[in-house]
């Protein structure tokens, strides 16, 4: 009986107890909603790595960054810039054997009017051209005399033989090596003399028969020459040379370099001064003509034959609009311009030899020291696809941006979301990614890096906007430190750091 | 991931219906008492546990969390998860073990009782990591989630052959001691000795994983040949356990017993491996280098940096010692009458530096010489939704049993985060019943009475041919 009590109390036990039901189809409504933080990227950049790559890049001692583009030798001017003798026209005179010969004095034609002293020639031809109006009986030998030449420091003469039934000869003889005093003794310039006779004219048959001389200079060069070039002009070889500064090829407006030079380095080997005259243009990525507008400056040449003088004609901010030039950012220099000879007018002697040059170079240096009061830059990226797959499982994304800066720049972006029909701004937001590091006020150079922490929220509303959008815009204003009231220099120990980090609060579905 | 749930709350409910050692301790119809309560008096003078069925249990419990903490039905299922995380601590566990007797037998000789078997045990013990599933169920970016630590999650495995050999003897009228000595051969092991993780979220979102990790593992897990029986059954890894046990009778009415289990120590010598990681990682992005045309470079160089961080490797390990998970019962009961008592328990585990308490009540009726029974209601490890039931039937020598802490749960499984089932089949012969030596008594003592009466009438019969009486 017992035994019945008890098991009947237990069934009734077990029955009355509640059964809770479980309904495991509940697992499809799992959402994980887990509230994420984490580093996404860690961007950096230090100055020094841009340095190193780009080759117009110099590092001073001090670490000071400067963008350098140097040529030794963009144009050149060379000897026949300076002297340049034309074939002389023929000089004609007549002979008689029976007569005394006869002086020529002719001058020397030169281009553009140069006046030689003395000179060498390292090449040409004294041609000579005999004739007579009937054959002569017997041969005809007539002498010419250089009365200015010397060769190795005597006289020079040449003769001419007119052979006998003939009624004319032609003979050339070279001149390389005659040094002429073309001042006949200090009297004249680009003075040639002559004197010609018919040797033993007493037995020339028929000696009452003239005889025609014709005597020309051709092919000349100058091996060196004394003389005055002139006052006169000659132009500058046109042409250009890329300036491709990489890192600042984004940069079309609002950069202002404080100091930057541009030098025409120049070698003089010709006795002469010069004023250069040169034209600079530069054209930037958009297409846009700056013109340097440099002053004329005077370079002085060797007073020795043989001598080197090097100059170094500076265009900077004060004798140029180099300022505005290169904040143009220029990516081509186009160079032309002319060089005034003897422009002082204190030389009255200049020289030259056959091996003399004038080499022009140039120098382009840009300390970056510089000045940004508000450098726009806008940038849109078209078929943004960043949202498509499952907005809904992100309720809310913070991106967090950790800063250490070590440049003196404020950078400020604006970011606005485009309709994809309209193209209308349909929402955006400020950004402030860097904060200007602060720098010494005299020197420029930054004293301390900064930390900064900024982010931005991407509410339900963001997001669906940025899912709606096509293109984003983004406007980047870039200023140096106190709004650009301030000069900075660049070194390469800047830097940033950049750390965007995203918190994100995720609505995710399990999967089945 | 909704397969992996379904087959994991699947697998808890199977073994949601059962019996406890909570109701076994007292329960001295069944010689299988003897495993949790070495000094407990049994009813059967000789027992023999039939080979493989005689004692099959299995265990449960998870402190964590029950089914119907997570699947009530008309609830919000992340409400749910949610508020388990949220009440779940580093303490939290899930508790497995399994047990089967390979053989036994025991029989009373003289005033003691011998008892001598094999039993054959599979444990299992992990410590829920909390912490990580927080970590990854909320996201790191919640406070208390910044800094992430592993230090409190543990697990061991332990694979095992007991061959033991008991001796229980009454010692004076008051007392009655019990021991078991165990010969441990180890099948396989596992646990942890270190882990020492870390996900820390710094103020500037960088993520630092620190590790310290060393688990160690022995035995069949790790033998890459094919595995032989022979190995199996001799591993080299060896040890030795005692079970001792107490009980104090104060009277007719009151006793006490206490119990302490598996006192001792395995070396795992065999198979050893060892699993280590120990470095430092710090994620703070994905590198770019602006100065770079490429900025991003190949991921792959992150993963090569994570695996050179951690230094995660596999090797072979060295032999280390383990103790056995030791456990203590102490007990109190109450005797109604012989054949019915009640009594209180308390059972103390210890593991991991934590110590599980339960605490129980029970019954036992010896409500028939070939059916008897023991109720209880336990508090096992937190748990207070514990009615036990086990039962008792002998037909002849025959016996089967079955018992659990926990039968609620197999009506109400839902909410089943404790529960066990112990069942097997004996030969047991218990001592001769009371009245029926009384009768045997009588029946000697009547016999005995004719003989004497016989032996007085004769005797009588002898006088009275006696010439004295002849005279009369």
């Amino acid at each position: 009986m017992t035994l019945r009590i008890i098991a009947l109390s237990l069934l009734v036990f077990l029955i009355s107890c509640k059964k809770e039901k479980l309904d495991f189809d509940m697992v499809d409504d799992i959402r994980l909603s887990p509230e994420v933080e984490l580093a996404l990227v860690n961007a950096y950049l230090n100055l020094e790595d841009i340095a190193i790559e780009d080759s117009l890049v110099v590092v001073d001692p001090d670490k000071a960054i400067r963008l350098k583009y140097r040529d030794d030798s963009l144009f050149s001017f060379y000897p026949i810039d300076f002297v340049d003798i034309p074939n002389q026209d023929t000089i004609d005179f007549k002979l008689f054997p029976l007569l005394p010969g006869a002086d020529i004095e002719v001058s020397l034609g030169t281009i553009a009017d140069i006046e030689l002293f003395e000179a060498v020639f390292d090449k040409g031809l004294l041609h000579f051209m005999l004739s007579a109006a009937a054959p002569y009986l017997t041969d005809v030998d007539v002498e010419v005399i250089l009365k200015n030449a010397t060769n190795n420091g005597s006289p020079v003469a040449y003769t001419v033989t007119l052979p006998a039934g003939q009624v004319s000869v032609s003979e050339s003889f070279p001149i390389e090596g005659l040094t002429f005093d073309c001042t006949n003794n200090g009297q004249d310039v680009n003075y040639i003399g002559f004197s010609a006779q018919v040797l033993d004219g007493d037995s020339v048959s028929p000696n009452t028969q003239g005889l025609n001389l014709g005597i020309t200079f051709t092919d000349l060069k100058i091996r060196n020459t004394t003389g005055y070039f002139g006052a006169r002009s000659i132009n500058i070889p046109d042409g250009d040379f890329d300036f491709d500064i990489s890192a600042f090829s984004d940069f079309n407006d609002g950069f202002l370099l404080t100091n930057p030079t541009i030098s025409l380095l120049i070698s003089n080997e010709v006795g002469i001064d010069l004023a250069f005259n040169s034209d600079f243009d530069g054209v930037n990525n958009d297409g846009v003509l700056t013109a340097l507008n440099a002053n004329s400056q005077s370079v002085t040449g060797p007073m020795v034959l043989g001598n080197e003088v090097s100059s170094v004609l500076t265009f900077n901010k004060s004798n140029s609009d180099i300022v505005d030039f290169i904040g143009a950012m220029p990516n081509k220099i186009f160079y032309s311009g002319d060089v005034s000879l003897n422009d002082g007018q204190t030389r009255t002697e200049n020289f030259i030899d056959k091996e003399s040059q004038v080499v022009v170079g140039i120098d382009v240096d840009l300390p970056l020291e510089l000045q940004i009061e508000s450098l726009r830059m806008v940038e849109e990226i078209d078929n943004i696809d960043f949202i498509t797959e499952n907005p809904d499982e992100i309720d809310e994304v913070e991106l967090i941006f950790y800063t250490e800066n070590g440049f003196p720049i404020d950078l400020n972006v604006q970011v606005s979301l485009l309709d994809d029909v309209t193209g209308d701004s349909i929402n955006g937001f400020d950004l402030k990614v860097l904060t200007a590091a602060p720098v010494n006020p005299n020197t420029g150079r930054v004293t301390q890096w900064v930390h900064s922490k900024e982010s931005i929220v991407f509410t339900d509303l963001l997001i669906d906007d940025l899912s709606r959008a096509s293109t984003i815009r983004l406007k980047a204003k870039l200023s140096t430190v106190n709004g650009g009231s301030q000069f900075v220099k660049l070194y390469t120990d800047y830097g940033v750091n950049i750390k965007i980090a995203a918190k994100a609060k995720l609505n995710l579905k399990l999967e089945d | 991931m909704k397969k992996v749930l379904l087959l994991v709350a699947s697998a808890f409910s199977l073994v949601g219906i059962g019996q406890s050692n909570m109701l076994l301790y007292n329960f001295d119809a069944v010689a299988q008492s003897l495993h949790v309560n070495p000094s407990l008096q049994q009813q059967s003078k000789v027992w023999v546990g039939l080979p493989g069925i005689s004692g099959i249990s299995l265990d449960y419990q998870n402190s964590g969390f029950s089914l119907l903490d997570i699947f009530e039905e008309g609830t919000d299922i992340n409400d749910n998860i949610r508020k388990t995380l949220g009440e779940m601590d580093d303490a939290s566990g899930l508790f497995l073990n399994s047990t089967i007797d390979l053989l036994g037998i025991g029989f009373k000789a003289g005033k003691g009782y011998f008892s001598l078997g094999a039993q054959q045990s599979i444990d299992l013990k992990m410590k829920w990591p909390t912490q990580l599933l927080t970590f990854a169920y909320e996201g790191n970016a919640i406070p208390r989630n910044r800094v992430m630590s592993l230090e409190s999650y543990n697990a061991e495995f332990n694979i095992r052959t007991n061959y033991y050999l008991g001796y229980q003897r009454a010692i004076g009228e008051k007392w009655r001691v019990g021991g078991r000595l165990k010969y441990i051969i180890g099948q396989g092991h596992g646990y942890v000795d270190r882990m020492n993780g870390r996900i820390t979220t710094t103020s500037v979102s960088d993520l630092v994983i620190d590790t310290d990790i060393l688990i160690r593992s022995s035995g069949v897990a790790n033998t890459e040949d094919d595995i032989e029986v022979m190995d199996l059954v001799f591993s080299d890894n060896r040890g030795f356990g005692v079970d001792l046990g107490a009980t104090y009778t104060v009277n007719q009415r009151l006793s006490f017993s206490v119990s302490a289990l598996d006192i001792g120590s395995i070396n795992w010598e065999s198979d050893n491996r060892e699993y280590s990681s120990k470095g430092t990682f710090t994620f703070d992005g994905v590198d770019a280098d602006l100065a770079d045309d490429d900025p991003i470079k190949d991921f792959d160089d992150l993963v090569d940096s994570l695996e050179a961080a951690f230094d995660f490797s596999e090797s072979v390990g060295v032999g280390y010692k383990r103790s056995l998970p030791s456990h203590y019962y102490v007990s109190g009961n109450f005797h109604l009458n012989e054949k019915h008592s009640l009594g209180a328990l308390y059972h103390l585990r210890t593991w991991d530096g934590d110590a599980f308490h339960d605490i129980g009540f029970n019954y036992v009726g010896k409500l028939a010489r070939g059916f008897q029974a023991t109720v209880g209601y336990s508090l096992i490890n937190g748990d207070a939704s514990n009615v036990g039931v086990g039962l008792s039937t002998k037909l002849g020598p025959m016996q089967f049993y079955v018992m659990s802490d926990n039968v609620l749960g197999a009506v109400n499984y839902a909410s089943l985060q404790t529960t066990n089932v112990r069942l097997g089949l004996n030969i047991a012969i218990y001592e001769p019943k009371e009245k029926k030596m009384e009768r045997k008594k009588a029946k000697a003592a009547k016999k005995l009475g004719k003989k004497q009466n016989k032996k007085t009438n004769k005797s009588e019969s002898n006088k009275s041919k006696t010439p004295e009486n002849e005279n009369d």
